[in-house]
């Protein structure tokens, strides 16, 4: 019985150490068996038959593959980076007061002026456009991930479904999904150790660019990861600047699945630091402290530089500069867009029935994300790669840098905001409640003489 | 979590916030998704710093007047209270006319914003800090009072006027106004302008 069961185990070490060089020489040679694809569909049909919809499908289904915004409420006001947005609502009066404020007359000051602001300011407080971005997406019915029920009530065949659901991921795909990503690592460590003692450094760039997209297809396979991409012809060449639009550290493995980039990134500790030592050895990455990249003209200035010298894999830079929720595409920080090379457009959309990819850095760590990645359902993707651009004549650096950020959005689906992702930390900038006064201010008759004084040391 | 959990309404009790507030039960579920989503500290209640976290709020320029009203008697609103409160801004229901959501509280909100001692009365002082808060630091503080001034000068006289009384006592200039003549002064905004549009 001891024999017995010692022989069991080689024999299962055996079959896992097959099915992982098997694993590992599918992703090297990119090949698939499309058993993803398959459990992909299963998923797809079990959600259908299993769970209604929270709500009929019949509301505005039009460009919704992508995004939903169910909205609470029909806003009347915004108060956007750019003034006061009025909006005509369904239930608004053809002669109401408030359009005409529209207008850039001045008029006297009344006690109902209050009420736009006011508006405004519950309306946001029920529904604002920033604060939902830095959570998970609201899903139309529920996936069967407890993380992801937020309403729906469960009955016991629901939770039937969820128990088994359950079982699946923790106990089974969850173990060999991590057996797959130590391999992929190993595999990564050890092929640039190896490769980094190579004296020539051709020899080394072309070992690399096959080392590298492999192991990340690899680290994809872990997580069960469908990728679809999309024109690929307009895939970023050497010494340009890839930009995309952030959800997660897995945008990083998405991309490099097909090509090697020069990664622009905040220096890590702990697991992510090592990846990023790791694959340092092997190809030129950016990285910077969180510090230093305040401190634009540093990262201009490497950017520069590396767009200028032939030969160096092309730069992937997120220039939202921090994880967003897949919803949107927040401010785009200019400095990939000063630094003079070709800017590659990328939109990544993560199908979020799946899993939910945001990746809140104040919530949890790298490793508690990998971990609730890998127990998901799979990562299912959506890549496009747009045409090229460059800085038109004339172009300010952030004009072109929202040129970029709108298309972006457009492709990916993705609602495109002005605000700054970074109020995912902190509070905004005390300049932009001085913008709404100064609206209001040049709308208020009698303050003419105020006018006047506006050119000397205003603000 | 313990507190959270022990706050989600029951049965009976979404029934009787759906009396009184006349939201459905989708509408509350989804105002109830928005107060756990603001409640960072899952304290089970709201306070000021979780409102203030939201940018658009943050930035408009009467927010802390604002506040300061839905916060007036305390520190942190459950649920129930939240709740109460954005049904106040629902439009007007014909043929309801005691409901939360009629005219009068809804003008009663503005009027606790501008009167800030809690008097009872605007005074000028009041509008004053109003027009402050809304033109920042760039109007010229005597024109600003002055303007001021005019306002509730001008509301008390055509409240006066209107309720039939000919000339003003002691002359000189008034310097606040009660709620009555407050109500009269905001005669010409429409519901619509003082209401949320929910969507079913």
């Amino acid at each position: 019985p001891l024999e017995a069961f010692y022989w069991a185990v080689q024999l299962i070490g055996r079959l896992v150490g097959l099915v992982l060089l098997v694993a590992t020489l599918l992703a090297v040679f990119n090949f698939s068996f499309g058993i993803r694809r398959l459990y992909i569909r299963i998923l797809l049909h079990l959600f259908e038959q299993a769970v209604e919809k929270r709500r009929p499908p019949s509301r505005k289904e039009s460009s919704d593959n992508l995004s939903r915004d169910n909205r609470l409420i029909q806003r009347h006001a915004k108060l956007t980076t750019e003034g006061i947005e009025l909006l005509h609502a369904d239930c608004a009066s053809s002669d109401d007061p408030s359009k005409a404020s529209t207008s850039s007359q001045k008029r006297p000051f009344h006690l109902s002026d209050l009420c736009v602001f006011v508006q405004s300011g519950i309306e946001s407080i029920i529904e604002d456009e920033v604060t939902k971005r830095f959570a998970a997406e609201d899903l139309a019915s529920w996936n069967l991930l407890t993380r992801t029920n937020k309403y729906q009530f469960i009955s016991s065949r629901l939770t039937c479904y969820w128990v088994l659901g359950c079982f699946l991921r923790y106990c089974i795909l969850f173990p060999f999904r991590m057996l797959l990503a130590l391999t992929a690592v190993l595999y990564l460590v050890i092929g640039s150790l190896i490769i980094a003692l190579l004296p020539w450094p051709g020899l080394r760039r072309y070992l690399n660019s096959i080392l590298t997209p492999t192991a990340f297809r690899l680290f994809a396979r872990a997580f069960s990861a469908v990728l679809r991409f999309h024109d690929v012809e307009n895939m970023p060449q050497n010494n340009g600047i890839c930009v995309a639009n952030h959800t997660s550290p897995i945008d990083v493995v998405v991309l490099g699945c097909r090509q090697v980039f020069s990664i622009v990134g905040q220096s890590h500790g702990g697991f992510t630091g090592f990846m990023q030592k790791t694959l340092h050895r092997t190809s030129p990455h950016i990285w910077f402290e969180r510090s230093e990249s305040s401190d634009a003209s540093v990262v201009k200035r490497k950017l520069e530089e590396h767009v200028s010298t032939p030969g160096l894999p092309p730069v992937l830079i997120f220039p939202e500069g921090t994880c967003i929720n897949n919803t949107s595409v927040m401010m785009f920080r200019k400095g990939g867009f000063e630094a003079g090379g070709v800017v590659y457009p990328v939109a990544i959309k993560y199908d979020p029935r799946f899993a939910d990819c945001f990746w809140n850095s104040s919530a949890c760590g790298m490793v508690t994300y990998l971990f609730m990645m890998m127990t998901s359902w799979a990562i299912v993707a959506d890549v496009w790669y747009l045409p090229p651009q460059i800085q038109q004549e004339g172009e300010s650096s952030v004009a072109f840098a929202n040129r970029v950020k709108r298309q972006i959005a457009g492709r990916g689906g993705l609602v495109d905001l002005q605000w700054d992702g970074n109020l995912k930390r902190s509070k905004p900038k005390s300049s932009l409640q001085e913008q709404h006064r100064e609206a209001f201010r040049k709308r208020i008759y009698g303050l003419s003489v105020t006018d006047q004084m506006e050119g000397s040391g205003a603000g | 979590m313990g507190s959270v959990s022990s706050l989600i309404p029951d049965e009976n009790q979404i029934k009787d916030i759906q009396e009184e507030t006349g939201l459905s039960k989708e509408q509350l579920q989804r105002l109830y998704s928005r107060f756990i989503a603001l409640d960072k500290q899952s304290e089970g209640s709201l306070r000021r710093e979780d409102l203030e976290r939201i940018p658009e709020l943050y930035v408009n320029p009467v927010s802390q007047f604002l506040l300061d009203a839905f916060f007036r008697d305390r520190n942190e609103i459950n649920f129930l209270e939240f709740v109460k409160f954005l049904a106040t801004f629902r439009p007007v229901d014909e043929g309801r006319p005691t409901s939360i959501n009629r005219r009068e509280a809804k003008l009663r909100f503005l009027f606790d914003m501008y009167d800030l001692d809690r008097d009872g009365v605007i005074s000028v002082d009041e509008v004053h800090r109003m027009l402050e808060e809304l033109l920042g630091r760039h109007g010229r503080p005597d024109q600003v009072l002055s303007i001021a001034r005019r306002i509730v000068h001008e509301a008390a006289l055509d409240y006066a006027a209107a309720n039939g009384v000919a000339e003003m006592p002691s002359g000189g200039q008034i310097d606040s106004i009660d709620f009555p003549a407050f109500e009269h002064a905001m005669r010409n905004v429409s519901d619509h302008q003082l209401s949320i549009c929910f969507l079913s």
